[in-house]
């Protein structure tokens, strides 16, 4: 195992832009904006093309926002983790005493 | 796709560019998610492998977007680029389709520009055909170009999605909508709108006169393109005729009625008479005139040229008492409804002023015809035959115009000739062989 640097707190706050990585992918609007497109020319081969568009894009753009929200959450825990472990490593350490009784 | 004019009314050319916009808007929304994240990573001061993992991470998400970006910029300008071509057109169109609608013409849902049926004199309707077929072409490379950007719009936006691995296919080009009608620049659609103009023409009422003198009324009926129907109504007691099955007719007073129609060079094309519950049908065909009678008591008479000819199976119990010419109500026949023997009727024709539909007793013989040929097992007599007679019944119907429909095949056929000179033709050569 190499070498590990980390800031809990950092670590959380990372986790909530990424939390808000994956919200903004997920709400970006992009199977809307091609429903806004088929709406314009009923009847059209554009709507015929944007309709089926709007239901393509869906399933993707949700699975990309389930990465982050994914990688968010394990960093998240991960934070929690490093500083329980390191909480307890002092704790245990700090029991320890040093010198004549 | 080529919208007909109630589609294309349905469309909202203005916001088409602000809605392919939106589409670029929202992947750039992605990526900039991406960004926020892979920054907020790159500031983070983390080592260790859960440090390498996430970068990794990250940075296939940075990636995603990225392509995601360029997906939807190309889409995007797919869509703005054919709304660009929409909204040069459409305003067009608008103005074009105002202008020809503020006088005598007015543009049918098809993008056929008619003639309004008013009172108009044999001049005037000529001039105005000359006008719309003017208004026409310059109508029509601006509806072809409605087609060919929306086209230009699925294609692109087909052929991106077909290139990127991220989405699932879209479903295949044939599956799209057709036309719906037929392509305005192409010799196919001029057709159809000729004869779309032609057939109105022909059976819209442009001036009506009326005479009388004792024992005699007669009813003139000008259409838009110049033939007439001349309804007679006499009394048969004043004349010694000659019955049409053999013998002599009633010498005592019976009122009889005619109606002769003339195409636009003054040639008499059809007559149908009536008189004492028997009925004569008389259409000009290339080789002469056919003749079918019906005496009193039902019995048919077919003859060509003076000479009797077999009809086909059927035709005789079917021509004098069809059932579309009673859907289609008398006015446009001016045949009275609901009898077995229908006769012209004069209520009916009372009916018919100026600006009214009307195509005469010959519109519910050749549908009858057509419908007994069409029942029977030659293929090429169904073929010969569902030219122009499909296409008046379709025009009577409302049908006319529909893509790649009747007129077509009907315009094909007809050439340069009247419009209702091709029906007697048909008639004739299905009776006669």
């Amino acid at each position: 195992m190499s070498g590990v640097k980390v800031d809990p707190d950092l670590l959380r706050g990372f986790a909530g832009i990424a939390e808000g990585s994956g919200a903004a992918v997920g709400s970006c609007g992009l199977s809307e904006a091609f429903a806004r497109v088929a709406a314009c020319l009923p009847g059209s081969e554009t709507a015929f093309y944007a309709s089926a568009a709007a239901d393509a894009v869906r399933e993707p753009i949700r699975a990309l926002a389930s990465c982050y929200a994914t990688a968010a959450a394990a960093t998240r825990t991960a934070a929690g983790v490093y500083e329980a472990t390191d909480d307890e490593l002092a704790a245990d350490l700090l029991k320890i005493e040093v010198g004549p009784e | 796709m080529i919208p007909d004019r109630s589609t294309f009314n349905t469309w909202d050319v203005a916001g088409l560019s602000g809605a392919g916009g939106e589409v670029e808007n929202s992947v750039k929304r992605m990526k900039k998610a991406a960004d926020d994240a892979r920054d907020a990573l790159s500031e983070l001061n983390w080592e260790g492998a859960a440090a390498g993992a996430a970068s990794s991470v990250f940075g296939d998400l940075f990636v995603e977007s990225v392509i995601w970006e360029s997906f939807g910029e190309d889409v995007s300008r797919e869509i703005r680029s054919g709304a660009r071509r929409l909204e040069s057109a459409a305003p067009k169109i608008k103005f074009l389709v105002g202008a020809i609608e503020s006088g005598p013409l007015y543009v049918d849902n098809q993008w056929v520009v008619m003639l309004r049926p008013v009172p108009m004199s044999r001049n005037w309707a000529k001039t105005m055909a000359l006008t719309a077929a003017n208004f026409q072409n310059q109508l029509n490379p601006l509806v072809k170009e409605l087609g060919e950007a929306d086209e230009a719009i699925a294609t692109g936006t087909h052929g991106r999605f077909g290139r990127t691995d991220r989405v699932g296919d879209l479903p295949d080009l044939r599956r799209s909508p057709r036309d719906q009608v037929p392509d305005p620049m192409s010799e196919e659609g001029l057709a159809h709108q000729d004869q779309t103009r032609a057939l109105a023409m022909a059976t819209t009422v442009a001036e009506r006169t009326e005479s009388s003198e004792p024992g005699k009324r007669t009813v003139t009926l000008t259409m838009q393109d110049g033939s007439k129907h001349v309804y007679t109504d006499f009394d048969a007691y004043h004349r010694r005729l000659e019955h049409p099955l053999g013998g002599f007719g009633p010498t005592h007073p019976a009122p009889m009625q005619r109606v002769e129609m003339f195409d636009p060079s003054g040639k008499k094309v059809s007559s149908y008479q009536s008189w004492s519950g028997a009925t004569r049908v008389m259409l000009l065909t290339e080789d002469g005139w056919l003749s079918v009678d019906q005496g009193s008591r039902g019995e048919i008479l077919v003859m060509k040229d003076g000479v009797e000819v077999d009809p086909p199976p059927g035709l005789a119990e079917e021509l004098f008492s069809h059932p579309k010419a009673t859907v289609l109500g008398g006015a446009i026949t001016a045949l009275e409804e609901g009898t077995k023997l229908p006769a012209v009727s004069d209520k009916a024709l009372q009916k018919v002023h100026v600006g009214a539909r009307f195509a005469g007793p010959g519109l519910a013989i050749g549908m009858a015809a057509y419908d007994v040929i069409s029942a029977a097992p030659e293929d090429k007599c169904v073929a010969a035959f569902s030219g122009i007679s499909s296409a008046v019944g379709g025009y009577g119907l409302g049908l006319a115009g529909a893509s790649g429909g009747p007129l077509t095949a009907a315009a094909a056929g007809v050439g340069g000739s009247w419009v209702f000179g091709y029906l007697g033709k048909k008639v004739g050569e299905m009776v006669c062989g």
